[in-house]
């Protein structure tokens, strides 16, 4: 909806409405628009369009929907649902093998559909490709009923950087996707701060009760730690580790982070390949941790 | 134009547009028994007007922008003993989807499979297959699913491009970043495509390595071009991406002592722990020295390695090192 359709876009729909109609006459313009994805005014230009075409002047396809509700008539030669493309193929058969690995085990009935359908559309391509859910479908599911149903949200975190799993009751504001991973932005009752949650460390979900009122609506930026590193080597790896929050090209970088103990972790994680160049205190915890680990060592 | 009985609705005559054409061209092909020679269809189809040139130019382009589509126009002639003028047709079978029959609980999978697409590349077109899915007339029997939320995060229109040339079997080049951070260029019969641990790879034979390989697709440092022509090789019949993604097996055991109550992320990988007052002793599998390091460096003060000896002496190096730089 965001750009004008090309005139073959628009052919393609032109197309791929008439089967649809058929199959459901009389549906409303409003469905019919959000099921192919435009808007009303968009499926009525389309709608006027086929109104126009037919197998020649005498014959044209019979098509009402000035009540605001579309039926379909004589249009044999069109009613037929188009094969559909590879790309379109592809794109079903990874979203089917995502929720066979997302499944619960009991499910196996649901496992042997999703293999037959597989068949049915792709039969060899299936095996070309793969999906591996990231998280727990079901948690990711809750979270968001959580957050349309403005629900308080009982999760168990794990966080690496803190080293510890801890169970607390959420406010959820708001969820956004960065690079690989979804983050749940909440406002945290047992800290009563906002803390930004990664969704595939959530190990469990619980909902709870409405809430009263959100606790707070506005998403505060808490990027706070910024230090300059100098990478020494491993600079593919080393960049990557340091996921989004880094700025910069090649091996001299900024970084910015929510934790200073996260930045901390990936200094020494690393192994000497980062040196942090500018923050003489973080430089100075940095040798401390690993000094006190090395005295461990001897 | 007679158009009796329209109340309401009107048939505006307007010069037509290409969409309708295009529409029109499909319907004159597609009802033919026999094949439509170019004049039949300049003096049938509504749209085609002007010069016969302009006609001829039209026409081409039409018959493209339908093959784009996928839709198959046939060219043939009435007499192949006679160099007849040639014509064309679309057959209703290719035309038309092979599918017949879906149950109303395969609908729903299918649906969910769709949504996993919402904001991501490959959204277009999981959402037409729907459409096209959903014109069988079965309605979707959604409580008949758990509750999941899929989702697909990739963005990256290189993506696009590498599952067409999967389907297309062709060749693909791009520049890839080696792990010094340098450019190089690649070029690849791409095999299979897929996602892990929130990354997506590709997998196929390397034309210069003449050996498979997976690369990961934010590793990519230029677009994906495709280079020669379709089919241009076989996918070996027992490829499958899946075993491409499996982690290699981690046949390496390092013991490490870890703090009580620290440590996590090492302790739920154990195989075997032995509790002591303040620490505990743990074995895990690994499968890099280099990757068991960063492991066990994260943890800091909480976690050493006691074996093997090679992991030990790097871990001690990696400190000294880090504590050179950093004083």
């Amino acid at each position: 909806m965001t750009r004008k359709s090309t005139p073959t876009e628009q052919a393609a729909r032109m197309l791929d409405l008439v089967p649809y109609i058929s199959s459901h006459q009389g549906i409303s313009t409003a469905e019919l628009a959000a099921e192919f994805g435009i808007s009303v005014a968009e499926l009525l230009t389309d709608l006027n369009s086929l109104w126009m075409c037919g197998d020649n002047r005498f014959d044209l396809i019979d098509l009402q929907f000035e009540s605001g509700y579309v039926t379909i008539r004589n249009a044999h030669t069109l009613n037929r649902i188009r094969s559909l493309s590879q790309q379109e193929i592809i794109s079903v058969l990874i979203g089917l093998d995502l929720i066979a690995k997302s499944l619960p085990s009991n499910r196996e009935d649901l496992l042997l559909d999703i293999s037959k359908v597989k068949s049915k559309l792709g039969g060899e391509m299936a095996r070309m490709l793969d999906a591996s859910p990231v998280h727990d479908g079901e948690i990711l599911s809750k979270v968001r009923q959580g957050l349309e149903q403005k629900r308080k949200i009982m999760i168990t975190y794990y966080s690496p950087t803190e080293d510890r799993v801890t169970s607390r009751s959420v406010v959820p504001l708001q969820i956004f996707s960065k690079d690989e991973h979804s983050f749940l932005v909440a406002f945290c009752e047992s800290v009563s701060a906002q803390r930004t949650f990664r969704i595939d460390r959530i190990q469990e979900a619980t909902l709870q009760e409405k809430t009263l009122a959100a606790s707070s609506s506005t998403v505060v930026d808490e990027l706070r730690n910024t230090v300059e590193i100098a990478i020494l080597s491993n600079v593919r790896k080393s960049r990557e580790s340091l996921g989004s929050f880094v700025q910069g090209e090649g091996d001299r970088v900024t970084v910015s982070s929510y934790s200073a103990g996260w930045l901390l972790r990936t200094v020494i994680s690393a192994g000497g390949a980062m040196k942090v160049t500018s923050s003489p205190e973080v430089r100075q915890q940095i040798a401390t941790v690993a000094q006190k680990t090395l005295d461990l060592y001897r | 134009m007679f158009l009796p009985g329209v109340v309401g609705q009107q048939r505006v005559l307007t010069v037509s547009r290409k969409s309708e054409r295009l529409v029109n061209l499909t319907i004159a092909l597609l009802a033919t028994k026999r094949w439509l020679t170019k004049s039949q269809i300049f003096s049938s189809v509504d749209g085609y007007e002007g010069e016969p040139d302009a006609m001829e130019r039209m026409f081409e382009r039409d018959k493209d922008d339908l093959r784009n589509l996928g839709i198959t126009i046939e060219v043939g002639s009435f007499d192949p003993l006679f160099d007849d003028e040639v014509g064309y047709r679309i057959r209703p079978e290719n035309y038309q989807a092979d599918i017949d029959s879906i149950s109303s609980r395969e609908l729903s999978l299918i649906s969910l499979a769709t949504q996993a697409w919402k904001g991501a590349v490959l959204n277009s077109s999981a959402l037409s297959a729907l459409i096209k899915l959903k014109s069988l007339g079965v309605d979707s029997d959604v409580d008949s699913i758990p509750g999941l939320a899929p989702t697909l995060h990739i963005s990256d229109s290189n993506f696009a491009t590498i599952v067409d040339a999967i389907s297309e079997r062709r060749v693909i080049s791009f520049n890839y970043l080696s792990a010094d951070l340098i450019s190089v260029i690649r070029a690849i019969e791409p095999y299979g495509a897929g996602t892990k641990n929130g990354f997506w790879y590709v997998a196929g034979r390397d034309l210069d390595r003449k050996d498979m390989r997976l690369f990961r697709l934010d590793r990519f440092d230029s677009e994906v071009k495709r280079q020669g022509k379709a089919a241009a090789y076989e996918i070996p019949s027992d490829f499958v991406m899946g075993q491409s993604l499996t982690h290699p097996e981690e046949s390496c055991t390092a013991t490490i002592k870890v703090r009580r109550d620290k440590a996590h992320a090492l302790r739920s990988r154990a195989i075997s722990i032995v509790d002591e007052e303040e620490w505990s002793t743990i074995e895990i599998k690994y499968f890099r020295e280099s990757e068991l390091l960063s492991d066990v460096l994260w943890h800091g003060e909480d976690a050493l390695i006691l074996s093997p000896q090679s992991a030990r002496d790097s871990a001690i190096t990696s400190l000294e090192m880090i504590v050179q730089s950093h004083d």
